[in-house]
């Protein structure tokens, strides 16, 4: 794209007007919520804007204890990890195996793709149901199946594109080589699409990480509790004290904030990919 | 034999997939059409009732609400949301100063939890300590203070306010678009004497299409599915104003009507294909034009 | 080079495979997952003999003022039955998601070995009739016999067996701010509502908010005082007969008339936002149960008084009554394992036994029912004390709405309310709602 050289000052004035406004939208609600959680409970009501007269870092320690954020973010983690891994293995095999299928594997993949679209939220009552069915009710194995299932068609048009690209004549030569079905699929195509891999696992964690509903609906063990349950009952937790409550907030963001900025190169590298291929 | 092996390997490497396809889109949408002709509280057995849950759906109020109120979002997802992340994606893409902290900056809140979000806004838009009041006072604003939340016309404007301008998604999505395009197509337009906004009308957003027909169909489908902000910010209220599809089926089923519950399921996932085809229909329409 | 390939991929499968596995086992899932849930984690404890372990899921945790003595009880029992049973809790901190999630569990037969239900003759019903309750009855010794009270046990009682156990008095008055009132002039607590309406004009002038409520969650505050109203104008049956006596439809217009006077974030304000309001000290009247004395601070304390209901004119509900009823029931799953059954069964027997009893009511205020105990009045907090007080001077006691009416009847409740308010519904067309919502 063209530089900076000879922008006229109407389109820098628009640019950053614009730039600005969503730039003021973003950081202001985080900022006040920090500084929020720095006040006493009264302070907060009374005097949103002002900077805090004490400094509450006991509502950090007291939010910490209370919400058991520790116990939270490790049950995200295992259950947002294990559903990557197990999107990604299904769906790799499954875009090889169609690549390299005939018309009705095509037929298969049409079909399974359209999952896509299909408002997961409308099948709360037969997903509930089946982790039941299962005996997985109230287990992280209720979540990790689910989310794996939820996930899967979008992984799978992902994965299938780069699987797609692999080059035929690498796959004549090794077929020629006397490869196998299964070593061409675990040697050659899974190190070649790898960054459709990566792609697919930062789209796939994030809808297990942010997920709220079925992790509402198929768990309620404290010890299985995901974070976005734990957040939704800070309300009932931090029953009046507000400060505390922002303090939690802020502590249940962090985490993922300072990973992203470690890693933003990847994620959006990973996004970007998939948009380009997808 | 070596095809016969061939053949085997490539079923088992799609049986996973297909037995999860089965167990969770086929079977759960067959499951929803079999019980939207029942009555079911879940402890008892099914009972057979015909078309009376359909008939429901029509003397519904808060079905239409939710229906009214989905599609109003899924509108605004895609003649709000998308343009201006669209904007702001061309803007960045001219790499003005700092545009990779502002891309990181934007992206982040679609990162955080939604939920947090939602908690946040809502102490936003409190009525009596909120800090958007707060603003209106401080600049002389005064009477444009109210209970955002609780108020008949407010309501559902704030609550699509909170997310719609968190565009970092879909900005990210954009700006990867534009950088495939070809530089020299905007040197060569800048040398005829073209000016920026000029050069993005003509060049940039006739490319951009195949992602915004993208991006449409994902925020569509996304907003179809919007629970956490009704949920945690209103509950649906006031007066079932921000109702959404997804609460009312919850809704339903904490009431133990399964059966009714599965209906409006159903009527959630026709909307959900018949987004898809409208949205099918008209991109294939603009691209047979030459857009 | 063929063999090699296949062996690391079936070597990569396992290896996730190894991996989720062990993470499974020691991701301590309560094993609740399987709808028998007999394989629920029995402890090893060496030998033959296997301490059973039983879950007890309760929102009775954190911050909430009976999550200390809780803990102690089940502490207790388990130091006593150590080698036999030991019960786990899970801790779901919100009410409503409790409620919530024991209703999802009911339905797919996944409950835990103990838990709680708020008392509703419609709901309860639903319990009682899925045959996954335990009956208590072959349990009950006569120790156990003795120190319950048969008259509140009927409410567990369902075709001859004994399916809960009522937990619970629940006693919801008037809590105000005494300090507040003064200020405004106020000198004793109003006796009708057209006395209310003026105190609360009165707090209103000097910018205070007379009523802290909200139409948020399950407007249970709220809740609470159009209960006081329906019951002050149709006596204190009405809700026992259903829902079409005209005085809801009278009382729904006294209430939005009390709105008035309630916070500016009242409609949609959620418990925690209009209770914060009462305890920051700018609304005067709260309308709650004694539950939420350990959520007053020190220098609240002090200043809070008990208010009983006022009187409509011509109503058929006395001044001075006060909402009170069965609460919370205990209940254990029906276990096809003797020894589960007997520990459930014990475990009941334990948490209601007068001496823990007497315990919970002397550390939160809270009444139990069930069990026969005496308590020196001087043990207990002076809010408590002037609750159990007003409550035997009362002529009448009252019914709580949300305990008397369906889920659909709970769910449509603040819905109304919040149209109700801003004047979207008649009060005649907010009873119907109500009405309807309760037939489906």
């Amino acid at each position: 794209m063209t530089g900076l050289r000879r922008q006229p000052l109407s389109w820098k004035l628009f640019a950053y007007g614009v730039i600005a406004f969503f730039f003021v939208v973003t950081i202001v609600p985080l900022l006040w919520i920090i500084i929020g959680s720095l006040k006493t409970n009264n302070e907060l009501m009374r005097s949103p804007f002002t900077l805090p007269e004490q400094w509450m870092f006991s509502n950090y320690k007291k939010a910490y204890l209370v919400a058991q954020l520790d116990q939270l973010f490790v049950n995200s983690v295992i259950v947002s990890s294990l559903s990557v891994l197990l999107c990604l293995l299904i769906a790799s095999m499954a875009a090889y195996a169609v690549s390299q299928g005939g018309r009705l594997a095509q037929f298969v993949y049409t079909v399974m793709i359209s999952g896509i679209f299909l408002p997961v939220n409308s099948l709360m009552v037969p997903y509930f149901l089946i982790s039941a069915n299962l005996g997985l009710l109230n287990t992280r194995w209720a979540l990790i199946t689910t989310y794996t299932a939820v996930g899967f068609p979008l992984s799978l048009l992902l994965v299938y594109g780069f699987v797609r690209a692999v080059p035929k004549e690498i796959l004549e030569s090794a077929h020629i080589d006397g490869a196998g079905f299964v070593y061409t699929y675990g040697r050659i195509i899974l190190p070649l699409i790898r960054s459709g891999l990566a792609t697919v696992a930062v789209f796939q964690f994030l809808l297990c990480w942010n997920e709220f509903l079925y992790a509402l609906l198929l768990t309620s063990d404290h010890e299985i509790r995901t974070l976005q349950v734990g957040i939704s009952l800070f309300k009932s937790q931090f029953n009046a004290d507000f400060a505390a409550m922002f303090a939690a907030i802020v502590m249940s963001i962090i985490p993922m904030a300072v990973l992203f900025v470690l890693l933003q190169r990847h994620v959006i590298q990973g996004l970007t990919q998939g948009a380009v291929k997808g | 034999m070596r095809s016969f092996r061939h053949k085997t390997s490539i079923l088992l490497f799609l049986l996973p997939a297909v037995v999860i396809f089965i167990v969770y889109y086929l079977y759960p949408v067959g499951f929803l059409v079999y019980t939207s002709f029942m009555k079911w509280d879940s402890i008892t057995p099914m009972e057979y009732v015909g078309w009376a849950n359909y008939r429901r759906l029509a003397e519904d109020g808060v079905f239409h609400l939710a229906l009214r109120n989905t599609l109003l979002w899924g509108l605004a997802g895609v003649f709000l949301h998308i343009p201006m992340a669209m904007l702001v994606a061309m803007i960045l893409s001219r790499k003005i100063a700092g545009w990779k902290w502002f891309r990181s900056i934007f992206f982040m809140p679609n990162l955080i939890s939604t939920l947090a979000l939602a908690m946040l806004w809502q102490f936003i838009y409190n009525g009596e300590f909120g800090l958007l009041n707060e603003v209106l006072r401080l600049v002389g604003l005064e009477s444009w203070q109210r209970n955002w939340l609780g108020n008949l016309d407010t309501a559902f404007p704030a609550l699509i306010a909170h997310w719609i301008f968190y565009i970092g998604y879909y900005m990210v999505i954009f700006m990867a678009h534009i950088s495939t395009i070809d530089p020299s197509l905007y040197e060569s337009s800048q040398i005829d004497g073209a000016g920026i906004f000029q050069q993005e009308r003509h060049i940039t957003l006739p490319l951009m299409k195949p992602a915004v027909a993208v991006a449409v169909l994902l925020v569509l489908t996304d907003t179809l599915k919007n629970f956490e902000a009704p949920f945690l910010l209103t509950n649906g209220g006031p007066a079932n104003q921000t109702m959404v599809m997804s609460l009312h089926i919850y809704n339903r089923m904490v009431s133990y009507q399964y059966g009714y519950a599965d209906t409006l399921a159903l009527m959630l996932v026709a909307i959900g294909a018949f987004m898809v085809i409208a949205v099918r229909m008209l991109f294939r329409e603009k691209e047979e034009r030459g857009g | 080079m063929k063999p090699t390939g296949k062996k690391r991929v079936i070597a990569f499968f396992t290896l996730v495979l190894a991996l989720a596995l062990f993470l499974q086992a020691c991701s301590g899932s309560s094993g609740n997952g399987k709808p028998g849930g007999e394989d629920a984690g029995t402890a090893t404890a060496g030998g033959n003999q296997k301490a059973v372990e039983l879950t007890f899921a309760t929102h009775w945790v954190g911050e909430d003022g009976k999550a200390g003595i809780v803990q102690k009880i089940v502490d207790d029992f388990n130091a006593k039955y150590g080698e036999n049973a030991r019960v786990v809790i899970d801790a779901i901190p919100d009410d409503d998601v409790y409620q919530d999630k024991m209703k999802t569990n009911l339905a797919t037969g996944s409950l835990p070995d103990i838990f709680t239900f708020y008392y509703n003759p419609v709901e309860s019903l639903r319990y009682y009739s899925s045959g996954k309750l335990l009956d208590l009855v072959p349990y009950m010794n006569e120790e156990w016999k003795r120190n319950t009270n048969p008259d509140t046990l009927a409410a567990g009682q369902y075709e001859g067996q004994t399916l809960a156990v009522p937990l619970d008095q629940m006693i919801t008055p008037f809590f105000y701010n005494k300090e507040l009132f003064e200020q405004a002039g106020i000198s004793s607590f109003p006796e009708t509502w057209d006395g209310m309406i003026e105190a609360a004009e009165a707090l209103k002038s000097r910018g205070i908010h007379a009523l802290a409520m909200g139409t948020g969650e399950n407007a249970w505050s709220a809740m609470l005082l159009y209960s006081y109203i329906v019951s002050s104008i149709g006596g204190p049956d009405v809700m026992k007969k259903g829902l079409d006596d005209p005085a809801y439809a009278e009382a729904a217009q006294i209430l939005k008339n009390l709105f008035n006077y309630a916070p500016n974030d009242a409609v949609g304000a959620t418990y925690q936002q209009y209770a914060s309001h009462f305890i920051n000290e700018r609304a005067a009247i709260i309308v709650n149960g004694p539950w939420m004395i350990s959520e007053f601070p020190e220098e609240l304390r002090g200043k809070i008084g008990v208010g009983t209901s006022p009187a409509a004119p011509g109503g058929k509900g006395k001044q001075g009554a006060l909402i009170s009823g069965i609460g919370w029931m205990m209940a254990a799953k029906k276990q096809d394992d003797p020894l589960r059954a007997e520990y459930s069964a014990r475990f009941i027997e334990f948490f209601t036994h007068p001496d823990n009893a007497k315990q919970i009511f002397l550390e939160s205020g809270e009444v139990f029912e069930s069990t026969n105990y005496t308590v020196d009045e001087s043990e207990v907090d002076p809010i408590s004390r002037e609750i159990l007080g007003k409550l035997r001077e009362a002529g009448q006691t009252y019914d709580y709405f949300e305990g008397m009416t369906s889920s659909a009847v709970k769910i449509e409740f603040p819905a109304s309310l919040s149209a109700l308010v801003l004047d979207q519904l008649t009060p005649e067309k907010f009873a119907e709602n109500l009405r309807n919502a309760n037939m489906q």
